[in-house]
């Protein structure tokens, strides 16, 4: 285990996908355990939403995962910051967590594998601040599991957002 | 600020018709440049500035956030015979959002908007003749071929820019035509009978191609103000006769139909018009007018009924559209792979649940986006 992971020094911040594919994939014991999780309330709340036709097993208690995680509160005001920064093309939760993070003083890191979420903080200036699950695990000496998808690998991650580095310059 | 921002700016400016200069003085901007650069995204509206916006735009930051939804610069008309009014205005909105995500993801993708539609000489004192003629015009500039429906909704996408959107509509409404600047739209019900989707297809193409000189209604047919006058309320129907006629003779052109030959026997035109209709791809009342527009078919076509008396079974064979259509759905795929829209956001626009959206790229045949392929990190 990687004590000294600078990683583990400082809170990453997680959405909506990241909480969903760490629990169908068994690793989310593993990475809030390991790392200062934190979302936003928006973020919890997508994790409950009856979208999902998930198995049992796989359906999240919000309780727990409150536990284990950080929630904050994202105000009008600020969600107002990032409708002005032109995040017209994220979802409600990528949406909050951003608005919160654009305010947040550094260190942190984010966690959130979606394309428009990766783009959206490239063009913020925040490419050194986003990083994969795979990552995540890699540092914790934990090997991402079979029935991880690909694009939340460092791969896919390293892909987008130089892509989306190169488009902004 | 982005450009998505400034575009918003302008679109709701300009369709609540309020100047640059208007919005110069409400902003407290230095000149007009300002308010350019604004629009263009060249600057960034300061907070004080967007509630200055949202105040003098009348809108809500709901309504200006969503980047997506239309804001009155678009004119529908819909064909319907059931839904009322409120279900209508809610689907509405619905097919607002998304032919404004079609738009503006777009403009992100540097996609060419919309060639500009052909002209066809109609305006509202033609003759249903004069539509014909056109009609006659329009399939063979498309070169539409002897079964003009097979080929229809392709050929207006590529040559004329058409989008077509085949959706999952509420009981009632057969589809709608949409006009807007740089775009126009076709929404067909996809789960209405073949015949009855091409002919709607058919229909819309009538309005789009003829919106300038006669605007149909909002709701085909029908004032939307109970003090219009008479006049307007027959107006409004010849436009829609207009349309229907030239949809007909769209679908069942004269030299295809000259080369049929109907049975001479009124007791052999039901099985007749049956397989022709089958043929052509549209409804046999269609076809059974259509002929006796013509002249053609024996002594009695005009009276002949369809249903159980015919002894003929009508069924739907042919396979739905796919749900949005290639075009559609390539364009959000595009905008998700490019990382315009997320998946979750992609997703909610199309009111499907994250884990269907595989499905309807496959249905589309289009290339799921990355995200969406299921391909596992250790994949072998």
């Amino acid at each position: 285990m990687s004590k000294s992971s600078p990683l583990r020094e400082m809170p990453i911040l997680v959405d909506t996908n990241l909480i969903i594919h760490a629990h169908k994939t068994g690793c989310w014991r593993k990475l809030s355990g390991a790392y200062r999780l934190e979302t936003v309330r928006k973020c919890v709340e997508e994790t409950q939403t009856g979208f999902w036709n998930r198995a049992l097993a796989n359906r999240i208690v919000e309780a727990e995962l409150k536990a284990r995680v950080r929630v904050h509160d994202v105000s009008e005001k600020q969600q107002r910051i990032i409708v002005l920064k032109g995040g017209g093309g994220l979802h409600e939760g990528e949406r909050h967590l951003w608005a919160h993070l654009v305010e947040r003083e550094k260190p942190w890191r984010m966690c959130g594998p979606d394309g428009a979420s990766l783009r959206f903080g490239c063009e913020l200036g925040h490419k050194h601040e986003l990083v994969s699950m795979e990552k995540l695990l890699i540092e914790i000496n934990e090997k991402p599991p079979k029935n991880m998808e690909y694009h939340y690998g460092e791969g896919w991650h390293c892909d987008m957002t130089l892509s989306h580095t190169l488009q902004t310059i | 600020m982005s450009e998505q921002v400034g575009r918003r700016l302008k679109t709701i400016r300009q369709s609540k018709g309020l100047s640059q200069t208007e919005m110069q003085k409400a902003l407290g901007a230095s000149s007009i440049q300002e308010v350019e650069d604004l629009e263009a995204g060249l600057r960034e509206l300061t907070e004080e500035q967007f509630d200055v916006a949202l105040e003098i735009l009348n809108v809500s930051f709901e309504e200006f956030a969503n980047p997506y939804m239309l804001v009155g610069e678009e004119r529908f008309s819909w064909r319907r015979s059931e839904p009322a009014a409120h279900e209508l205005d809610a689907f509405e909105n619905t097919a607002k959002e998304w032919i404004g995500a079609y738009r503006e993801l777009g403009v992100q993708l540097g996609e060419e908007p919309s060639r500009t539609l052909p002209g066809t000489g109609l305006h509202i004192d033609s003759s249903t003749a004069d539509a014909k003629a056109a009609s006659e015009a329009i399939a063979h500039e498309l070169r539409l071929g002897s079964v003009p429906a097979d080929r229809l909704a392709e050929a207006i996408q590529r040559d004329f820019g058409v989008l077509v959107i085949p959706v999952d509509a509420i009981p009632g409404i057969s589809g709608a035509a949409c006009t807007l600047p740089h775009l126009n739209v076709a929404l067909i019900n996809r789960n209405e009978s073949e015949g009855r989707r091409n002919f709607d297809l058919a229909h819309e193409l009538f309005h789009l191609l003829t919106w300038n000189t006669m605007p149909p209604a909002r709701i085909d047919g029908e004032c939307e103000r109970s003090d219009e006058t008479r006049s307007r309320a027959d107006e409004l129907e010849k436009i829609e006769r207009l349309a229907d006629a030239f949809a007909a003779s769209l679908l069942m052109p004269t030299a295809v139909l000259r080369k049929t030959e109907p049975p001479e026997s009124i007791r052999e035109m039901p099985k007749w018009l049956a397989d022709t209709s089958a043929t052509l791809k549209v409804s046999r009342q269609a076809l059974k007018w259509r002929l006796v527009d013509l002249h053609m078919g024996p002594a009695g076509l005009r009276d002949l009924e369809f249903g159980r008396k015919s002894g003929i079974q009508m069924h739907d064979r042919a396979e739905k559209p796919a749900p949005f259509g290639t075009v559609f759905i390539s364009r959000i795929g595009e905008g998700i792979a490019r990382g315009y829209i997320s998946n979750r956001r992609a997703a909610a626009l199309l009111n499907i649940d994250l884990d269907q959206m595989g499905a309807i790229f496959d249905a589309n045949s289009v290339e799921r986006p990355s995200m969406l392929s299921g391909r596992l990190l250790n994949a072998a």
